[in-house]
Order: C-alpha cells, then sequence, then structure tokens
C-alpha cells in the first residue's frame, strides 16, 4: 500500500489541474458547511444568550401562574378549565409553607399611560419592592430611587419604557405620567437588562397597594395576577415546589395532573427553554445539512465524470503496477481533499459571516467542536460521496491503459 | 558482431515462458482468435522483435505477457511461475517490479510533471524519498532529460515523452522491458534513438520484447519472431 503522504501527493496534484467543474463541486461543500456552521453557530449563541438570561432567574425563585403550564391543548380539568384563579389566601396558604422564605402577590394588567399628552398602552406590574428587589437581581436602579413598600403613587419605569415608550419624550426622574387617568411620580429608572424573557425593561412598576386600586374594576375581590416565592437558602427548591402545588391542589380538590394552576420554577424553565433551543439548533442544523447533502451530490456526481475521463490514466496505474487497494485510496482520498477544500473555504466564510453578524447583535457562539467537525465532516463528506466513484475507478482493467493505440 | 549471445548477463534462464496460449474476443456472434496457440521462451537476456501485420494479434500477445490480461486459455510463466495462480494483487506487483512496459502513445500522467511521472512506481514500491530522488534523477539523467525535470509531458516533443516513459518502466529496474511500437507515434530521428535506448538496455542485460511493423528496427533484435493470424509464422535468429 502507498504511504498516505503520497496518495495525498497525488491528490492534490490532480485537483491543481482541475477544472472549473471541481472549484464549482466544491463552491457547493462551501455553501453547505458555511449553512451548518452559521445556523449551528447562531442556534447555539441563541441557547447560549436564553440561558444566561434565564441564569438571572433566581435559583431558589418560583413563580405560581394561574394557567396549567403542563396541560396540553387537548387537556381540561375536571371545571373544564385549565386556568382559575390566584387570590391572597393562596399568598397566606403559601407563606404557612416551612422552607418558604418569601412570598409576594403580583398584579399584571395592560394599562393606558399618557406622558405629555401621549398615550401608550403599557403592562403595569404591582409588586412588593422589598420581596421583588430580592427575588430577581436584574433589577437594579440607574436613575433616582427605587420603589418603598410605604410609596402611594410612585412608579419606576424600565430603561426601554422611559427612553423610548412615548416616542421623543424620554421620560425622567419626577416627571409625572398619568395611568388609567390617576397621576403618579416616576421616582425612579432601572438600568437596562437586556432580558428579553422578563420584560422588565419595557415595564412599569407601582406598589401593589397601588395596582390593586388601580385596576379594583378588573380584578375579582382578592384576585391576585401571580405569586412569587423565594424559597428559603439551603432548601431544595422543586420540592418547595411541589409543597406548594400540593397545598393548592389539596385547597381546590383537584387531582394530580388536573390543577388549574402552574408553577414556574428554575428547573422548569430549564428544561422547557433548553428543550426548545436545542430543537432549534438541531432544527437549523437539519436544514443545513440538506444542502450539506446536495454538495456531497455534486462531488459523485464530479467523480464519476472525472473516473471516466480518466480511465486511461487508471489504466496506465494498473499498468505499471498499482493495486486496487491503490487505485480506491487515490480517488478516495481526491474525493475527500475536494470536500476538506470546501470545508477549509466554508468555515473561513462562515467565521466572516459570524463575525459580522455579531456586530449586528445577533446572539453567535462559535464553538471551537463545530468548527473541528466541520473540518472532518467535509473530508468525511469527500470520502463517502467518492466511494461508488473510487470504487469504479479500481476496477478499471490496465488494458485501459493500450485502448485506442 | 558477437554481442547477442556472449553478453555478461545472459545466464540462458528462461524469464518468460508462454504454453499454448490463446486469446479470443467474442464480437457479436464472431470469435476474433487474436491469440492462437502461441509457444514461446524468453531468455535472461534475449531482445526478441515481434513483427507482423496489423491485426494479426502482436499487441494482445504482450499484453498477455505483460499480465495486463488473462489468456483465454494456455499458461504463462513469469521467472518459472506459473501466472495462473497469482491474485490480483500478485499480478500488479509483478507488473511493478519485473515488467516495464512501453506504449506507442507514451501515457504518461498530464498532472505530473517529469519527475513526478517517473516516480510513480516507486511511490507505488513505498521506497524512501531520498532513494526515489536518486533513483529518479538517475535515471532521467540516463535519458537526458536533466534539464527536464519540472516540465509536464505536454510541454515535451514525443521522443522525449517516450524517453520519460522508458525512464518510468526502469526505474524499478524491472528483469523485462515490453515495448508495443515503442516508435510508432515518433519521426524517424526520435524513433532511431529510442531504439538505440532499448538496444543500450539489452546490453545492460535486460530482457526486451519491442513489436514493431519496421523490419529496419526489427533487425535491431537478436531474434525476429513473425506472427500472422494468432499465430507464430516463423522465428529468425539474427547472427
Ligand atoms: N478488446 C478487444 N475486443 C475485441 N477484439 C479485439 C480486442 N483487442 C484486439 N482485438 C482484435 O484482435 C485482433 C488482434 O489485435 P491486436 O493484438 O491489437 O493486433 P496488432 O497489435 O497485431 O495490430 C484484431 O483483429 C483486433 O481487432
Ligand atoms: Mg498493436
Amino acid at each position: 500500500m502507498m504511504k498516505a503522504r503520497d496518495v495525498f501527493t497525488y491528490g492534490t496534484h490532480s485537483l491543481a489541474h482541475s477544472q472549473l467543474r471541481t472549484w464549482l463541486t466544491i463552491l457547493g461543500i462551501v455553501i453547505g458547511i458555511s449553512a451548518v456552521i452559521v445556523l449551528v453557530s447562531i442556534g447555539q449563541g441563541l441557547n447560549q444568550s436564553v440561558q444566561e438570561q434565564l441564569s438571572q432567574f433566581g435559583t431558589s425563585t418560583i413563580i405560581v401562574v394561574p394557567v396549567n403550564l403542563q396541560a396540553g391543548s387537548g387537556f381540561r380539568g375536571p371545571n373544564g378549565a385549565t386556568s382559575g384563579i390566584l387570590t391572597t389566601n393562596d399568598v397566606e396558604l403559601i407563606r404557612k409553607i416551612a422552607d418558604v422564605d418569601m412570598v409576594s402577590p403580583t398584579l399584571s394588567q395592560r394599562a393606558v399611560v399618557d406622558f405629555k399628552g401621549k398615550n401608550i398602552t403599557a403592562s403595569v406590574s404591582g409588586i412588593e419592592p422589598s420581596v421583588y428587589q430580592q427575588v430577581f437581581s436584574e433589577i437594579v436602579v440607574g436613575d433616582g430611587r427605587y420603589l418603598s413598600d410605604s410609596d402611594v403613587g410612585a412608579v419606576v419605569l424600565g430603561n426601554d419604557m422611559a427612553a423610548t415608550g412615548f416616542g421623543k419624550n424620554e421620560v425622567k426622574v419626577n416627571n409625572r405620567v398619568d395611568i388609567n387617568g390617576k397621576p403618579f411620580r416616576v421616582v425612579g429608572i432601572l438600568k437596562k437588562t437586556g432580558n428579553v424573557f422578563a420584560s422588565v425593561d419595557s415595564g412599569m412598576f407601582m406598589t401593589y397597594t397601588d395596582a390593586k386600586d388601580l385596576f379594583s374594576d378588573r380584578l375579582l375581590n382578592k384576585e391576585v395576577n401571580s405569586i412569587v416565592v423565594k424559597a428559603k437558602d439551603g432548601s431544595n427548591v422543586d420540592e418547595v415546589a411541589d409543597e406548594i402545588k400540593v397545598a393548592l391542589r389539596n385547597k381546590r380538590g383537584e387531582r394530580e395532573g388536573e390543577e388549574d394552576f402552574g408553577l414556574v420554577t428554575p428547573s422548569f424553565i430549564n428544561s422547557t427553554v433548553g428543550s426548545i433551543t436545542s430543537l432549534l439548533t438541531v432544527f437549523l442544523g437539519a436544514i443545513a445539512a440538506i444542502s450539506l447533502i446536495v454538495g456531497g451530490v455534486g462531488i459523485m456526481n464530479t467523480m464519476f465524470m472525472a473516473v471516466v475521463e480518466r480511465t486511461r490514466e487508471i489504466g496506465t496505474l494498473k499498468a505499471i503496477g498499482a493495486k486496487r487497494d491503490e487505485i480506491l485510496a487515490i480517488f478516495l482520498v481526491e474525493s475527500g481533499i475536494i470536500g476538506l477544500i470546501g470545508g477549509v473555504i466554508g468555515v473561513v466564510l462562515s467565521i466572516a459571516v459570524l463575525l459580522a453578524a455579531e456586530q449586528l447583535g445577533a446572539p453567535v457562539y462559535i464553538s471551537p467542536f463545530v468548527i473541528a467537525g466541520a473540518f472532518l465532516i467535509s473530508f468525511l463528506i469527500g470520502m463517502v460521496s467518492g466511494f461508488v466513484p473510487s470504487w469504479n475507478a479500481s476496477k478499471v482493467s490496465p488494458l485501459e491503459a493500450l485502448r485506442y493505440e | 558482431m558477437a554481442r547477442q549471445h556472449m553478453h555478461p548477463y545472459s545466464d540462458g534462464a528462461e524469464v518468460l515462458r508462454a504454453h499454448g496460449l490463446h486469446k479470443v474476443y467474442a464480437m457479436g456472434d464472431e470469435e476474433v482468435r487474436a491469440v492462437d496457440g502461441i509457444d514461446l521462451s524468453v531468455k535472461r537476456g534475449e531482445f526478441i522483435s515481434i513483427l507482423g501485420p496489423s491485426g494479426s494479434g502482436k499487441s494482445t500477445l504482450l499484453q498477455l505477457l505483460g499480465l495486463l490480461d488473462k489468456p483465454s486459455a494456455g499458461k504463462i510463466f513469469i521467472d518459472g511461475k506459473d501466472s495462473d495462480g497469482m491474485g490480483e494483487n500478485e499480478r500488479a506487483e509483478a507488473r511493478r517490479r519485473k515488467i516495464g512496459f512501453v506504449f506507442q502513445s507514451f501515457n504518461l500522467i498530464g498532472t505530473l510533471d517529469v519527475y513526478e511521472n517517473v516516480a510513480v512506481p516507486l511511490m507505488l514500491e513505498e521506497v524512501p524519498e531520498d532513494e526515489r530522488r536518486e533513483k529518479t534523477v538517475k535515471i532521467l539523467s540516463r535519458m537526458g532529460l536533466s534539464e527536464r525535470l519540472a516540465h509536464y509531458p505536454n510541454q515535451l516533443s514525443g521522443g522525449q515523452m517516450q524517453r520519460v516513459a522508458i525512464a518510468r518502466a526502469l526505474v524499478l529496474n524491472p528483469e523485462i522491458i515490453l515495448a508495443d511500437e515503442p516508435t510508432g507515434n515518433l519521426d524517424s530521428a526520435s524513433g532511431l534513438e529510442v531504439m538505440k535506448i532499448l538496444r543500450e538496455l539489452h546490453e545492460a542485460g535486460k530482457t526486451v520484447i519491442v513489436i514493431t511493423h519496421d523490419t529496419n528496427i526489427a533487425r535491431n533484435a537478436d531474434k525476429i519472431i513473425y506472427i500472422k493470424d494468432g499465430k507464430i509464422e516463423r522465428t529468425e535468429v539474427l547472427a
């Protein structure tokens, strides 16, 4: 058997003399590899930025919402509903659980907000300020001050809401805004979080008491929109969540799996969002892989043609003593090199594209594993695509050297 | 001219033998008996010309002797070994090590330069780099091609191409040189030069078999075998 290096040298010599066709074939692989790397990197970048943002959701935080999060679209509880109502009675019930450190009702409603004559509809949250800030670490004041539990008629605005929420007019500390017709004073503006899940940046916050008064006509007596719970340090958050679930279920007389409420826990978020973003990465990768397969078919086609055109060369090699294995190796490697060249160009191209995308703010994560994988896969695609043509080449008779003489 | 039978390497051992050799091609319903019962014994160091009209079966015979093809019937012995017992790889190795084939149309590899073309058999034989360079350079300088190492085949004249092909056939120092009309595509000056090289190889002890239809060229050999209709018509030993 020939030395591997000689097989490579032979292949590179052939390719150095190759036609436009070979370069077009390489282009096919470049496109395929670039597509895979770019899409997978964006998928992974997305995944990473999601994970980062989710990590701001405290590791001991549980949010109770009035909707069953596990219920599929077809599922209906005993009352025919997968959503119900949370009340301050539920808050008190949760407060009695041993491992619960803090619990706080939250109201969140859409309201009409007027600032200097411009009306917008915005999401307004009523919170217990002291609890809320301890639970959500991303709540950091940029300008002015944070809410205090005893504030009346005060609001704190998310960064985007203050800066661009009302068009040209930027809201400043001590400005007045009218919410559903009632006047409020802006006491503080939060720092930008960049977190797209919590919608803090585009939100407005006031005390729970103020919100209860403001939205009293829209809410049932004692109704709350969600309940924020912080488990005690050192306790197992999932166990605490289970205790809450059981307590609320017993109170409502519901069976397991038929709850009309749901719990958002760190592990729930990780598994749900994690599986969505991984699925997205796989999906993007699969789409890109199709273009790579098309590229592989291109290599196969090119190699079939090359073998036919080079029948005489193959016959000559056989006549001067090359074995079948050696011819097979020469063509397989040549085909692998076509893939590899496409892979190298594709990697360079996609890194350029990804760096540009990063400049434009796209979440990008270039993993060395993906890059190394791209080189390997491009070479393998070449070899696999070239297998049948190379097999044909290895079968060429040495007599082909003399045909047409 | 005593050289034919007196040179030092000729020990009279048989390097090639054909026994009852037949090659039949099926052409539609018809059979072409390209080689039709040939017995032949080639001694080490012999220089044989095969002469005969076009279509008489000369090339077919040489392909069989060179292990490029298998006979329909009959046997070929190379260095006393029956080629029937050789597998595909063993035949390839015999072509590489024992036989140097020279083609009418040179069959150089267009993507390789002169040096690389000649080095192909050394590459197949896994000869180390240093030795490869030494052998390639040496054989090419013997062919008068030292100035042409980096040239590609399409930059050479026909005579130069054939000398590269001969260098390639010789580089692993095979015992037997088989040449199928090596001068067929050359002008007469280049043809003479190629014949001079083949004669020198013979003088250096190689066994040389040359197909030709040119009687003058055939007369360089020790022995002329006349072929007609796939059979040996007669053998002429030149004094
Ligand atoms: N591959 C083949 N298939 C069918 N017929 C062939 C083939 N090769 C040679 N022949 C026939 O065999 C005969 C001998 O051919 P060849 O050995 O090439 O003769 P020469 O070299 O003496 O001109 C010719 O009639 C030729 O047409
Ligand atoms: Mg012929």
